[in-house]
Formats: structure tokens, sequence, C-alpha cells
């Protein structure tokens, strides 16, 4: 097992240096470059001189070396934990995503969370009640919320809960460390807003898993030794059910970083997708790297502890 | 005067002109060049164009309190020097002082400097107060002028209205301790408003921060940074240190805090003012104008248009080379429309390349109707039918609204458009590039009518998508810069005007609101032109 799990550490390394080295590339492919973003279009200097600005510019921020010496040094100094700085405001990268993880971190973590409370005993309802009413019910349910788009449910709670009752302020984000109850007060419309549309695909499958799961024989034989309905399912059904479950968990766990952008414009959260979406939009290089090398070791991060947790689901499974 | 940078109201960051944002800040000099500056002329307490009520008795203003100013989205740098969005200039005002600064009818006045004179044409002496601090509580003299001037024209420092403030000077000269003379290359009718808007960092603070102080700020304004929370806040607190605290019978500055909070959605924005979350909305959509006004507690404010969007015609490509065709593009687009569609009724179609607040601006000529039939007159002249043409945009609002509606009225005359709206950086390419055969584009204000027909007319423009060559033109616009009497200018940028009318590179669309919003306890804030939100005299009713 041990083995295992060092083979599957490495085995991340190549994927990362992949995965840099297109973006790297990338930005050959792409249309407009840091500099002229910043000058953007109020100049009063004529074409050479406009010219020689950008190429100041672009020698500020190293652009004028080679790319493959660009990459070279941007690797080596990743390796040690410098992701450089932020071309606009100069803040460490580092930094700028060490604020703004714990902000994506809570919406994304209770967002999951709210999507599981919600599926779960859905698809179990549904599952169990197969074809009638409260199948039904719990499908419409799941699927309201999938239809849904982020933006409208966004306003309409904005509208109901902030500005008609003033339960809850419309946006904004408050630190857990400055007022807990804050916190969870700014956080609640956002995450019902992300809850919800996660909900119905985690619902789903789980009624179709579990549906799969009950038709089987050793749910019969359990019931025929004399288990009460309740350990039936949960000891046997879930537990052989939450296989296909966990992976897509695993995938949306990956997901998190980066993934709540919408939400997090609408309610003025400081979230990591903001970051990098308005880095993107400013050529902010060094930022737009940090958040992807981000994005992708919590990918691996999480499939990897989803595939570890196979091995705990079912004992059949076993890494050596 | 810093450059002006409104930006978009979409989501993108870069610095383009927008025109539905109200800071609108501009460059060039007021032509009252020939003026001497003279003691300390506070600015007025003239209360913005409407809806706020008149300034207080001292007796009722109270001191204290937060401001909470929402913004469509954050700053990028604090540093004084490289900062150009609206949102930037905005906080800098307060925090970054320069040597001169705008009244509220956009005359230079003193601010660092408290005289400022022409020796000779020339030759600019500048003389500042004394016993100013900065922020950091270092002293500022003639020598942290120079430093700062040095700063901002360092080619390495890459300030956006560096390289042009360069060619103009010849000189810069410390006199004594509080007397700076600056020698121009030329005479330059802008030079003023560029010099005296070069924002005073504290030295010490240059060479501490370095890169950083794009994060820190040590400036001689009434409020000095507490924190910065990218895409959250960013809090300035009152400095006691100012040195100008004499401005009013009572205390300035007077809040305690000023919050400057991006709220990206302009409805979450509203949202956010009405449940009384924040003051002031710095922005306020045309579609909820109304419903703002209509608001208790609540002051709408709409200013005098001071942007102009326009739409370039490429000269260089067929059939747009053609003169009758672009006369005919000018004759089928109807201006009203886009005032009813995109600004519902508010703001002014444009007929003119200045906008309203410049001393330029024709006031009563006529606004160009559409006309349909004499469109298609020009186009059989032409020879051409069935055109069809590219046109370029930003992807994002409003643009695309007023692309929709320019689609419609030239359909009627038989041109069919093909909007292609680009990303930022790609439209910025495709300017640069002229690709296509219309383009179309905002300008913020400008004190200066330089500003307005240098930038994409000349034909040395980096951003002269129409591929505008007329010697006519650029013989008028150069005059002008050299000459100080505003009769005399008036008739060269009439001159250069009428050559836009006749060769139509461009076609004027449209002048927009600038709409913003506050609560009624909200005292003396003020928007003036070319210096952006001016909060020192700002104070906030209890109740």
């Amino acid at each position: 097992m041990t083995e295992y799990i060092i083979r599957r550490f490495f085995m991340m390394i190549p994927v990362l240096l992949i995965v840099t080295g297109v973006l790297f590339m990338l930005r050959e492919a792409t249309p407009g470059d840091p500099a002229s973003v910043a000058i953007g279009q109020e100049t009063e200097l004529n074409k050479a001189e406009y010219k020689a600005t950008l190429d100041n510019l672009r020698a500020k921020y190293d652009l004028d070396k080679p790319l493959a010496l660009q990459y070279g040094l941007w690797v080596g100094r990743a390796a040690i934990g410098d992701l450089g700085n932020s071309y606009r405001s100069n803040q460490p990268v580092r930094e700028a995503i060490s604020e703004r993880l714990p902000v994506t971190l809570e919406l994304g973590g209770l967002s999951l969370l709210l999507s599981w409370i919600i599926a779960v005993p859905a698809g179990v309802i549904a599952a169990r009640n197969r074809n009638n009413v409260r199948d039904l019910g719990a499908n419409f349910v799941g699927l309201l919320g999938l239809s849904v788009p982020n933006i409208w449910m966004a306003f309409i709670l904005i509208y109901f809960f902030a500005v008609k009752l003033q339960w809850l302020p419309p946006s904004g984000w408050v630190r857990f460390s400055d007022d807990p109850l804050g916190n969870l007060r700014s956080v609640i419309l956002p995450v019902i807003t992300l809850g919800t549309s996660g909900a119905a695909v985690i619902m789903r499958l789980t009624r179709s898993s579990l549906l799969e799961v009950i038709s089987q024989d050793y749910m019969r034989t359990a019931r025929a030794k004399g288990l009460r309905e309740r350990a039936i399912l949960w000891r046997h059904g879930m537990r052989n059910a939450l296989i296909p479950i966990t992976t897509v968990v695993g995938l949306e766990l990956g997901g998190l970083i980066g993934g709540a952008f919408i939400v997090e414009q609408i309610f003025s959260l400081p979230g990591m997708g903001k970051l990098a979406v308005d880095a993107i939009y400013a050529r902010d290089y060094p930022i737009v790297q940090g958040v992807l090398l981000m994005s992708t070791v919590t990918y691996l991060l999480a499939n990897f502890a989803v595939d570890i947790s196979y091995g705990l689901l079912d004992p059949r499974i076993r890494y050596d | 005067m810093p450059r002006n940078a409104a930006p978009t109201p979409s989501r993108s960051r870069l610095s383009r002109r927008s025109f539905v944002q109200l800071s609108s800040v501009g460059l060039g000099s007021a032509a009252i060049l020939a003026a001497c500056g003279g003691g300390n002329s506070t600015s007025s307490s003239a209360s913005p164009s409407t809806g706020s009520p008149p300034t207080a008795k001292p007796s009722d203003v109270v001191v204290g309190g937060n401001l909470r100013y929402a913004a469509s989205r954050d700053v990028t740098t604090l540093d004084g020097h490289v900062g150009s969005l609206s949102e930037e200039v905005t906080i800098f005002a307060g925090m970054y002082p320069s040597s001169l600064s705008y009244s509220d009818d956009s005359q230079i006045i003193p601010d660092l400097a408290e005289k400022f004179e022409y020796a000779d044409n020339v030759t600019l002496t500048l003389t500042y107060h004394t016993g100013v601090k900065f922020h950091d509580g270092t002293d500022f003299n003639a020598d942290a002028v120079k430093v700062n001037f040095d700063r901002y024209l360092d080619p390495a420092t890459a300030t956006p209205g560096g390289a042009a403030l360069k060619k103009k000077i010849a000189s810069i000269e410390v006199v004594n301790q509080t007397t700076v003379r600056i020698k121009l290359v030329a005479p330059d009718a802008t030079a003023l408003a560029s010099i005296g808007g070069v924002r005073m960092i504290s030295p010490a603070a240059i060479t501490k921060y370095g890169k950083d102080l794009a994060r820190n700020v040590a400036g001689a304004g009434p409020y000095k940074l507490r924190e910065w929370q990218k895409d959250d806040h960013l809090t300035l607190e009152r400095f006691d240190g100012y040195w100008n605290q004499a401005k009013a019978p009572v205390r300035v500055p007077r809040l305690d805090s000023f919050i400057f909070k991006p709220i990206v959605e302009p409805s979450v924005m509203l949202a956010n003012l009405k449940t009384r979350s924040i003051d002031v909305a710095a922005a306020v959509q045309p579609v909820d104008f109304d419903s703002v006004k209509s608001q208790s507690g609540v002051v709408a404010v709409e200013r005098k248009p001071s942007s102009s969007s326009r739409m370039y015609i490429n000269v260089r490509r067929a059939p747009t080379s053609d003169l009758r065709v672009r006369q005919a593009i000018s004759l089928a687009i109807d201006r009203e429309a886009i005032g009813k569609a995109v600004y519902f009724g508010l703001g002014k179609p444009a007929a003119s390349v200045f906008s309203p607040t410049n001393w330029m601006y024709p006031a009563d000529r006529p606004i160009p109707k559409k006309d349909t039939a004499g469109a298609k007159a020009k186009l059989s002249a032409a020879g051409v039918s069935n055109l069809s043409l590219d046109m370029v945009l930003p992807a994002s609002e409003p643009y695309r609204s007023i692309a929709l509606v320019l689609q419609a009225s030239l359909a009627e005359a038989g041109i069919t458009v093909n909007i292609k709206q680009l990303e930022s950086s790609q439209f910025l390419d495709a300017l640069k590039a002229h690709e296509g055969h219309l383009a179309l584009d905002a300008i913020g204000n400008r004190s200066d009518p330089d500003g307005f027909v240098s930038g994409n007319y000349k034909a040395d423009a980096p951003f002269n998508f129409a591929g505008f060559n007329d010697v006519q033109f650029e013989k008028a616009l150069a005059d002008a810069l050299l000459l100080t009497d505003q009769q005399q200018r008036r008739v060269l940028y009439q001159k250069a005007e009428q050559r836009l009318l006749d060769e139509v590179p461009t076609v004027f669309l449209y002048n927009p609101p600038g709409l913003y919003a506050q609560l009624d306890t909200v005292q003396e804030f003020r928007i003036v032109d070319f210096v952006g939100s001016v909060y020192d005299t700002t104070w906030l009713k209890k109740g």
C-alpha cells in the first residue's frame, strides 16, 4: 500500500509539468500580453514611442527572455515554493492564493456538504419509492436544482432574503476570524446557490446506484436473515452504492478551485475564481499559473484520496 | 492631472474607456494657461449638479463615521504614478494629491502647489506650500517633487503618461525648498495639466518599497491606507497630519474612514444601496436610474454627459475607402435610437467629436437625424449595393447593444453589418491592425480639446483604426498646441473637426450620462471632473 502511495505521488509530477508547460506555450497562441493590457488605449504616444513603452514593460516582466528559459525559471522557483509576483500589484502569488483559498474552500466545501445533505436522502427516497410519487417528487427537486441557472438563483435569493426580508446581507464576505456569525451570514446565500445545482447530479447518481445495489442477491439474503431495513440500507446498500458517488465527489472537489467564479462575482466574494478570471483578462501570468498549479494539485490530491477510499469501502479492492 | 482612463462597465479589467462610469478624469489644460494661480484659492463648495442638499452650516457638520463607497471593479495597483483606471483615480484623489487640481467648473487650481506661473511660454514655476507632510511622516518639499518627476518620467517605471510628458520637458530644476522650475521643449497647451497631475509620493517610501508601491501608500492626502484586501475592500483612514486641515470651518478630513468596496454586479450594488449596506454607488445603469431616483432615502445624480462613444470607419479598406460609402454610413445611423434603446433617454446624441463638458462643444449644432434615403442615394452614387461590412467591438456592454442598434439602422439602407465581438486584448489588437471596416469605441472626459482628437485620428497614433492621414488636420492640431489664446485655438480645433466631418473617418454616436447614487445621509460628497471623487469635506449626517 505504501509503495502504491509513493508511486502515485511521483506520478503527479509529470502531470503537473505537462499541464503548466502547456499553459506556458498557450501564451504564444493567445492574443494580447500583460504590457499592452497595462498600457491600454490611453496613449498620446506615436507608434515608435508606444512600441518602446511596451518593450520597457515587457522587459520589466521578464517577457523578453526566451520562453523555455522563462519556463525553466518558473519551475525552478515553484519547486522551492516561490510562485513569483503579480504583474499588477506585485503581491507574491503565494500570498494572493493563500488569501483567497479559505474563501473558496469554505464556499466550495459547504456547497458540497449542502449538495450531499439534499441529494443523498433524496436519492435514497427516490430509489426506495421507485416510480411512485416520492420518486417523482425527488426527481423534480433534483432537476429543478440542475436546470435553474446559478445567476438566476443568486438574484432571486438576494432579492428575497436580502432586499425584501433584510435577513441577510446582499453581498460581501466577512472573515471567520473577524466575526464567525457574520461569516456564516455572508456565506448562506452563495452556498444555497451552488449547493442546489450540485445536488441534482449527486441525487440522480445516488438513486441509480442504489437501485442497482438493491436488486442484488446479497440484499435479499440480508433481508431474509431478518436484519432491520435501516441496517440493510446503510450497512449493505449504501456502502456499495457509495463507490460511484465517491468518484463524482472526487471530481467535484477538484473543481472547487476556480469553479465558483460566477457566484463569487455576484456575491462579491474574494475567491480563487475571480482571482483567476481577472488575471486571465489582464494577462497576469504569474497569478494564472499559480492558480492553475493549485487547481491541478487539488484535482490530483482529491482523486488520489478517492482512490484510497475505494479500498476502504470495498474490501475487494487492494493496491498491492 | 491624471490621465483619463474610465473603464468598461463590464468585467474586463482593461483600462478601456467607458462612458457609463461616472468618475471620468481628464488630461490637458483648461485654456486659462495665461493665468497665474493666485493664493490659496479654495475649491468651491458647490454640490454636484443635481440632487445634493446645499452645504450645511458648520454647526451641523458631524465629524467621524465611515463612508462605504462601492465601485464596479477593484483597483489593480496603489502606485500613484501607474494607476490610471477611474476607480484608482477616484481613491487616489484622497490619498495622493498632486501639484494642481481642478475646481468644480474645470479651472486649474492650486493643490500642493500654492502658486503656478509661466515666466515665459516655456518656463513654468511651481511654488509649493510649506508644512506639508507625507503619510509616513517625512517632509514634502521641492526635492521630493523632483524625485517624483524623475520616477514618473523614468521609462523603467512605465507610467501610462510618462513617455508623452517626457517628450515635452527639457529640464526640471529645484530652485529652493519650495520652488521648482520646469522648462518645456516647446510651448504646449496641455503641459500644465499633465505636469500638475503628477501625484506626489514620499521619496522615502519610493526607496523603501520599490515595486511594492503597488500595494502601499505614502501620499500627502487627507486619507491614508489602512488595509487592502483585494476584491473585498480597501480601507482608508483619516490622516491627522494632513496639511490642509484648515480648508473649511469644521475640521477636514471629516470621516474616520473611507471604505472602498468593489461590487461587480450592478443589481447587487443597488441591492446594497437599498439595504443601506453602502453609502455611495459609483455607477448606476441607465435602466435602473428611474427606480433608484424614486427610492426614499436615496439621492440619484445625473451628471452632464462627459464621455463620448464613436465609431471609426476604415478609410484604407474597400468598400469604406470610398468617401461616399462613409457618408452613407453616417447618414444611415440613428443616434436617437441608441439613446432610447441603450440609455433609456438619458444623455444626448453626439454631433461633435468634443463632449458637452468641453469648451469646444458646439451647443447649437443640430444632431444629425437618420436619413435612410440620403444614405441610399450616396450608395448608388458610389455604384455599390448589398454591402457587407465587418464591425469589431469589445465583447461587453454597452458596445453590444449599440452595435445591434447600428446594425438595424444600417440594414435599412441596405448595408449588412457582421458584428464581431472581441475580448478586450483582441479588440486592442484589431484596432492596431485595422482589422475590419467599422470599430466601436468610447473616450472619457478630457479637459483639453486635443485629448479628443489626437489619440485616434493622428496618422502616427497606434490606435488610429481608420487609418486617417490628413495634412490639414495634423497641422491644425500641431499649431493649436503651441498657442494659449482660447479664441485662436478654437479656430484651429474647428478646422480640425471640420476635416473629420468632411472625410468621415469616424462617426460620433452618443454622449452617455454619468450616473451615480448616494444615501441622503452623505453630505458634501462630490465628483469633480478630472479629479474624481472628492471626499475630504464629506461627512455623514446622523440618523
